[in-house]
């Protein structure tokens, strides 16, 4: 049975992940932020042993090193490891510090704790991207901590690539479009797709192989390409 | 008239250099030293003496120190002292400079950056901190550059390579990208934020 660890997977697209992977048969490991969250609570009664629910705060080197402790006390192997977990905020120094300790720092921190894991897996690395890290196509004339942290992944990504592709690792960027998730606190009523929706599209994204591997992309749930 | 230029010296090689130009071209310059000196301490003094600054002109820093590949067991939260802090102050600089910019004749801002900043060009696979700040500030001008640009504000974001002919930074920056500065084409590097190499290629971000 193929395995995969999903940060954020308490709510939005995080959880509609941990949905599509129990569905088509995976191990899910959820990571979980929110312990007074219970839809994760709920998917556990329905899919038993096959979802884990891990404790984990992609913020704090200390609860990711637990993380990657309690997985490996469970498993040897990991075949793909899933960053959703993202803030959005911004307005001062503190939110940008905040947007790039969760949405930069994040991804960075899991990907070094759970190599040793990946190592006898699938080798695939899953990263949630935004178009606002897109310096090409930016729009905005503010948003400067959300943008600036996911324009700072995409470079951590392009790091990891040019170090681990070599060495048969598979990287999906991926841009969700503009969802009603709860990024925001709230669930939002604004945005173009639920949660589930993208949420489809990523599985499919990540899970299927290309024949141009080779190169670093990010995609977005109309399968379409954009410019970093 | 002598055009007031306004510089953030943070490690980059290519400022020093690009200083003595500007210094011979009609510019009178003053220098931001790191993290010691306040911005607002010396945009009033500018102020005072000047009444406007024509060019802030900002450079990446060069001496992160390097952290390594994926896989090395980075010290993550120094790693984000490192990113937030650069980030942060490089905003402070600019938003402290904005209203003398405003009345100065250029209005220009302009980044000495290098192609690693560029997440399509970048064939590193290591040092985390100094390519995340690079590509940070990049999206920190774009979104300046879309907020200031109707004002009439100009961009100028240079690639510098190590032993390369070509425009030097200087004359990059003081140079005018079309006939007209109304001019109304999209493909008008005016009217877009646009980094170019010695030989004015286009580098893609």
């Amino acid at each position: 049975m193929k395995s995969v660890l999903i940060t954020g997977a308490d709510r939005g697209i995080g959880f509609a992940l941990c949905r599509c992977f129990l569905e088509n048969g995976w191990m899910v490991y959820a990571g979980r932020f929110m312990k007074d969250w219970m839809e994760l609570d709920a998917l556990k009664e329905e899919y038993g042993n096959r979802l884990s629910l891990v404790n984990l705060d992609v913020g704090s080197q200390d609860s990711v090193d637990e993380a990657a402790q309690t997985v490996g006390e469970q498993t040897d192997c990991l075949d793909m490891l899933v960053n959703c977990a993202g803030i959005y905020q911004n307005g001062s120094s503190e939110t940008t510090r905040r947007c790039l300790n969760i949405n930069t720092m994040g991804p960075i921190r899991m990907v070094e704790a759970f190599l040793p894991l990946m190592e006898r897996g699938d080798k695939r690395l899953c990263f949630f991207s935004s178009e606002a890290g897109s310096i090409t196509l930016a729009h905005r004339t503010g948003d400067v901590s959300y943008c600036v942290s996911k324009t700072c992944l995409n470079m951590a990504v392009r790091l990891m690539f040019e170090k681990l592709h070599p060495h048969g690792y598979r990287f999906r960027l991926y841009h969700p479009g503009w969802v009603r998730t709860y990024m925001g606190g709230q669930k939002s009523t604004e945005g173009n797709f639920e949660p589930e929706e993208t949420a489809a599209v990523a599985y499919e994204q990540f899970t299927s192989d290309r024949n141009w591997e080779d190169v670093l992309v990010m995609s977005d749930v109309s399968d379409e390409i954009w410019p970093f | 008239m002598c055009k007031i230029v306004l510089c953030m010296d943070n490690g980059n090689s290519c400022l020093e250099e690009t200083k003595k130009y500007l210094g011979l071209h009609d510019c009178k310059v003053y220098t931001l030293c790191r993290e010691e000196q306040d911005i607002r301490t010396l945009v009033e003094k500018i102020n005072q003496k000047e009444g406007k600054i024509d060019l802030l002109l900002l450079g990446v820093d060069e001496d992160i120190p390097q952290d390594g590949a994926i896989g090395e067991k980075h010290d993550c939260e120094l790693l984000l002292e490192v990113l937030s802090g650069q980030i942060g102050r490089t905003q402070e600089v600019i938003d402290a400079a904005i209203p003398l910019l405003r009345q100065g004749n250029l209005k220009r801002i302009g980044m000495i950056t290098k192609k690693d900043s560029c997440i399509s060009y970048c064939k590193s696979d290591s040092n985390f901190g100094q390519h995340m700040v690079w590509a940070g500030l990049n999206m920190l001008g774009k979104i300046y550059f879309n907020l200031l640009r109707p004002e009439g504000f100009t961009f100028r974001w240079y690639c510098a390579e190590e032993n390369s002919g070509g425009m030097s930074a200087g004359e990059y920056l003081l140079s005018g990208l079309c006939y007209d500065a109304g001019e109304p084409y999209m493909h008008s590097d005016e009217n877009r934020l646009v980094m170019r190499d010695a030989y004015l290629r286009e580098i893609a971000w």
